[in-house]
């Protein structure tokens, strides 16, 4: 992930050639109660100040936090002790430093399906309720304080732990609503894509924004009158001081049985959601994608026999579908990054994964990405969301089967194309379909130029251009070839 | 106690919304209903007690 770098610096002023490079997170600037960072060699810390260290002190002796580590729903965390040098070295004023177990790759909530941004609100709110019980609460609500491993939700944000005072509603709240909540209820109640609105703002939707897309039928579905019609009314204004308010509910006897109340009618609406995700023409293409039988084991063994070329510690799988390939390639590979623009297609991967794996998940991450329109710089200083390359670059690409709507859908130039596969400098199994196959021919009729540039002969020219190819199988049917290939440099 | 919950929410390093956190007594069950007419009690009498 892209980085602000601190070199330490000695007192005398002059850099040290032994210590650490801090590379603080860019999106971990908000709370100043602490800072996450790495130490430029893949370890993650999080620096916290004297209070959130002494909240941190408490959390460790609960039972909750102990139990949702061990079982993978919050994030492996150890302070990190008191003579590494680590510490003196940190520039800032910090009073301790935790160490968190690196998660394979990092994912915002526009890349997630509707199936993975529930489970992730249902794993918050499980962990805010589990975290009351011993008297601690969350300090916001944010939709990115989740991860994944594999298909497993994992909470990470363990800074925004604090001990709960009495008569003290939850200020991550409205958060919750905008980046989980409201989202989602425009998916399940109005098919209205959740992906644009929170790759958009990263604050999410707005309970204003959010109610003037209910109609008035919308209002009777369950949870848009109090949390969005309501929330809309009493957050309108913005006359009152939030500090003013929590002061006088508290007074007034708000307790912990109402925040309570709340995590279980928030947990009975998500659970109560649902989005039907069959109607879509690419996640039915396994069944529907005129391979025949024969062609489909084919590329399956191709696919396999690169695969177990080496060990691979990333791969892309570029217009994963269902996640076929996905899973062959998961087979020899640390970590799978599973990438389609289709909303549906991934859900359905997305729930098989999960119905499978239960918490021995593969290292598969499905994420709804096209990738050519792909997010990143977003956020303060364009730094807090960074793009895909950044934020783990893959040793292999698996693009199969989508070079011909990279190229003649979205117009995007072979050359460009390969180009950037070598920029990444990754090994390629990669399948390149005919002018002449009949889904490549439907395409070309809506291009007036008839995409005169998009031929084999090209095609590998510019493969060749960058890659040494090292092994090449064509599909009975003549029209699709599929290549595998290592950039020049790399071998 | 009351000082401290201020002071807590003040610091807060976001603004929660005053109306985000009112709506957490109305969906927080009987109890909260109760705790909301309280509330709003209390701002109606500070309000005619300023106008005084």
């Amino acid at each position: 992930m892209m980085r602000t770098t601190v070199a330490h610096r000695t007192s005398e002023g002059e850099s040290r050639r032994d210590a650490p490079m801090f590379d603080f997170e860019p999106g971990s600037y908000r709370d100043r109660g602490g800072r996450v960072f790495s130490d430029g060699q893949g370890r993650v810390f999080r620096a916290l100040s004297a209070a959130a260290w002494s909240d941190w002190t408490a959390l460790r002796e609960t039972r909750f936090f102990r139990d949702a580590v061990e079982q993978g729903r919050i994030i492996g965390t150890e302070p990190v002790a008191d003579s590494d040098p680590l510490l003196a070295q940190l520039p800032g004023e910090w009073k301790g430093v935790l160490a968190h177990r690196r998660l394979p790759v990092v994912s915002y909530p526009y890349e997630w399906t509707f199936g993975m941004l529930r489970d992730a609100a249902l794993l918050h709110l499980d962990v805010l309720s589990a975290a009351l019980d011993e008297d601690f609460i969350l300090k916001d609500g944010r939709a990115d304080n989740v991860q994944w491993q594999g298909t497993r939700p994992v909470f990470i944000d363990v800074g925004s732990f604090e001990r709960w005072q009495d008569g003290r509603p939850w200020a991550g709240y409205r958060q919750f609503c905008q980046t989980f909540l409201y989202p989602l209820m425009l998916q399940a109640y109005k098919q209205i894509s959740f992906h644009p609105w929170l790759r958009g703002r990263l604050e999410g939707i707005s309970p204003q924004e959010c109610r003037r897309m209910m109609s008035l039928r919308d209002l009777f579905r369950r949870g848009v009158w109090p949390h969005v019609v309501l929330h809309a009314w009493l957050d309108g204004g913005g006359k009152h001081d939030a500090g003013d308010a929590g002061k006088d509910l508290s007074a007034a006897g708000f307790g912990k049985e109402m925040l309570r109340a709340n995590i279980r009618g928030l947990t009975r609406i998500l659970r109560g959601l649902s989005w039907s995700s069959a109607s879509s023409v690419w996640s039915d293409y396994t069944q529907t994608n005129g391979y025949s039988a024969a062609d489909q084991q084919t590329k399956s063994d191709f696919v396999r026999a690169c695969v177990r070329d080496r060990r691979w510690k990333l791969a892309w799988d570029i217009g994963c579908n269902t996640g076929t390939y996905s899973r062959i390639a998961a087979e020899n590979c640390d970590q799978v990054l599973s990438l389609d623009a289709d909303h549906p297609a991934v859900e359905r991967f997305y729930q098989s994964l999960k119905q499978e794996s239960g918490r021995l998940s593969p290292p598969i991450l499905p994420l709804v990405c096209n990738v050519a329109d792909q997010a990143g710089g977003l956020g303060w200083r364009g730094r807090e969301h960074a793009g895909l390359a950044t934020r783990g670059r893959p040793d292999l690409i698996l693009c199969l089967a989508i070079v011909h709507h990279l190229a003649i859908s979205h117009g995007v130039p072979l050359d460009d194309l390969l180009g950037w596969f070598s920029e990444l400098q990754c090994s390629l199994i990669i399948e390149f379909v005919d002018r002449n196959d009949l889904m490549v021919e439907r395409l070309l009729q809506r291009r007036t130029d008839g995409a005169a540039d998009y031929h084999r002969a090209a095609f590998e020219q510019a493969l060749r251009k960058s890659f040494d190819v090292a092994r090449t199988q064509t599909l009975e049917t003549g029209t699709r070839t599929l290549y595998f290939a290592h950039p020049r440099s790399a071998r | 106690m009351d000082f401290m919950l201020a002071r807590e929410l003040v610091l807060a390093y976001f603004d929660p919304g005053a109306g985000s956190l009112v709506l957490q007594s109305l969906v927080g069950g009987v109890a909260g209903f109760l705790v909301f007419g309280q509330y709003i009690w209390t701002r109606l009498s500070e309000r005619v007690r300023n106008r005084k």
